[in-house]
């Protein structure tokens, strides 16, 4: 999509670094133009027009003005700040691999609105009083369909017959789950899906949006970690690396809440 | 020739090199810099050579609060003038500089050398988080004040230092939010204007 001189998006703020004296270099997910690097000049310093809206997390309307190498950021105005996110420290770990997960998919200067949306939407989740559990795996999920890797859990990826009722071995570098037939040297294959586990990956692969997470059917809490370890591992393989705020999202997730917690 | 023979920088290029290393000096600042250098008298530029180097040898971290120093304990640690039983946490040695200036704090520091950054791989063992878990089990404060910035790596560091000693039965506070002097409300953000005005106090 071609950009005017100066130019309008909304877009999420996805991570920021320190540049020079008092800037900032942005990383936006945008609706219209996808990733964008953008300079925001003097955020640093209090009182600064910009400041706020900027923080990573937050929806803004942003403007824009094109540059050499990166974009100048003009002038933002917030349409969601997610302060029940930003105010509880288990959302704001979740919420920032999210971000990650997006920083890492997302390709600049290529737009998706079908994983922008996705973003909104599960951050949006995320901010009410309640959320659950496998909202992250369902945005991992849908995230893999929209970048292309959607994994294949309900047929065996090499010959394409489908699966009896069993547990089966998960290849990331096929995409997907290999039948007994297909299974050349079982000790190629790191991870297992049980029958339990794989029905809940295609469910939430059907899902059409998360409402029914919390509303209708409440899903067993006993798949959770084998469905984390999954779409971790595949993510990782898709990725090629670790992404760095898993380390401290699983820090938090353990951490035991004997301290007051109250947002502070 | 300015070239060199040995396969190294010539000494100009390489100075103005290192300056544009620094933060907030471009090509030309460093270039501007380095000129101005070699019309100094050489005395002067030994003198500012000599207290790079002195400072980068004398210069080590306090054991107790972890701001740069030249002397451990530092001058703030070992005044007996300090109230002892505050403890303000901040990410920055900066940031005891300007907390300093306010001259409305006399209670002690504890320099983290950063802030809780997931999305760039700094976790909290990468802070000076563990020695100040130390700290409190061994001095009696009475108050922490939290100081981080306040943005979401800020906020998260202090939700996690917070979780971290909540049970501790110390008095956890943090600087107030909101509207800067001389700013203007209008150009406020939201998220600003409503810490303030949740945080009114009495006229």
């Amino acid at each position: 999509m071609t950009r005017n001189r100066n130019y309008q998006t909304r877009a999420i703020v996805l991570k920021y670094r320190p540049m020079g004296e008092s800037d900032r270099l942005i990383t936006f997910f945008s609706s219209s133009f996808g990733r964008i690097t953008g300079i925001a000049r003097g955020v640093r310093r209090p009182g600064s027009r910009l400041g706020g809206s900027l923080e990573p997390l937050n929806f803004a309307q942003v403007s824009l003005a094109r540059g050499r190498l990166f974009e100048t950021v003009s002038e933002s105005v917030i349409i969601k700040s997610f302060n029940r996110i930003k105010s509880d420290l288990n959302r704001v770990a979740l919420a920032l691999y999210l971000a990650e997960l997006t920083d890492s998919f997302a390709d600049d200067w290529s737009p998706n609105q079908k994983l922008y949306d996705l973003l909104e939407l599960t951050l949006s989740s995320l901010d009410k009083v309640e959320y659950s559990e496998y909202l992250i795996h369902f945005f991992e999920l849908k995230l893999l369909k929209f970048v292309g890797y959607d994994p294949e859990f309900g047929e065996c990826v090499e010959c394409r017959e489908n699966l009896l009722p069993a547990t089966y071995p998960f290849a990331p570098d096929m995409g997907g789950v290999v039948c007994s037939d297909c299974q050349t040297d079982i000790e190629y294959y790191p991870m297992h899906i049980s029958l339990g586990t794989m029905k809940i990956l295609r469910y939430l692969q059907r899902l059409e949006d998360d409402e029914a997470l919390l509303s209708g059917v409440s899903l067993p809490q006993q798949p959770l970690a084998e469905v984390s370890n999954i779409l971790r591992n595949y993510l990782r393989f898709i990725a090629e690396r670790q992404l760095k705020s898993t380390s401290f999202l699983d820090q938090v997730t353990q951490m035991p809440l004997n301290g007051t917690n109250t947002p502070l | 020739m300015i070239g060199d023979s040995q396969g190294g920088t010539p000494p100009v290029q390489r100075l103005i090199d290192e300056f544009n290393r620094l933060p907030g000096i471009g090509p030309k600042s460093a270039q501007r810099l380095t000129y101005h250098l070699i019309r100094m008298p050489e005395e002067q530029s030994e003198s500012l050579a000599a207290a790079i180097t002195s400072m980068k040898r004398q210069i080590i971290l306090c054991s107790q609060c972890f701001n740069i120093t030249e002397r451990d304990p530092c001058d703030i640690c070992s005044n007996a003038s300090r109230d002892r039983s505050k403890l303000c946490v901040v990410e920055q040695p900066l940031d005891v500089v300007a907390l300093e200036r306010t001259s409305t704090f006399s209670g002690l520091y504890h320099v983290l050398h950063g802030s809780i950054s997931p999305i760039n791989g700094i976790g909290p063992e990468d802070l000076k988080i563990r020695p100040l878990l130390e700290r409190m089990r061994i001095e009696n404060f009475v108050e922490i004040i939290l100081a981080m910035n306040p943005n979401l790596e800020g906020e998260a560091t202090s939700m996690y230092i917070n979780r971290l000693i909540g049970d501790l039965g110390v008095k956890v506070t943090r600087p107030a939010r909101g509207l800067p002097v001389g700013g203007d409300l209008e150009y406020a953000d939201e998220a600003t204007l409503g810490r303030a005005l949740e945080g009114r106090q009495d006229f």
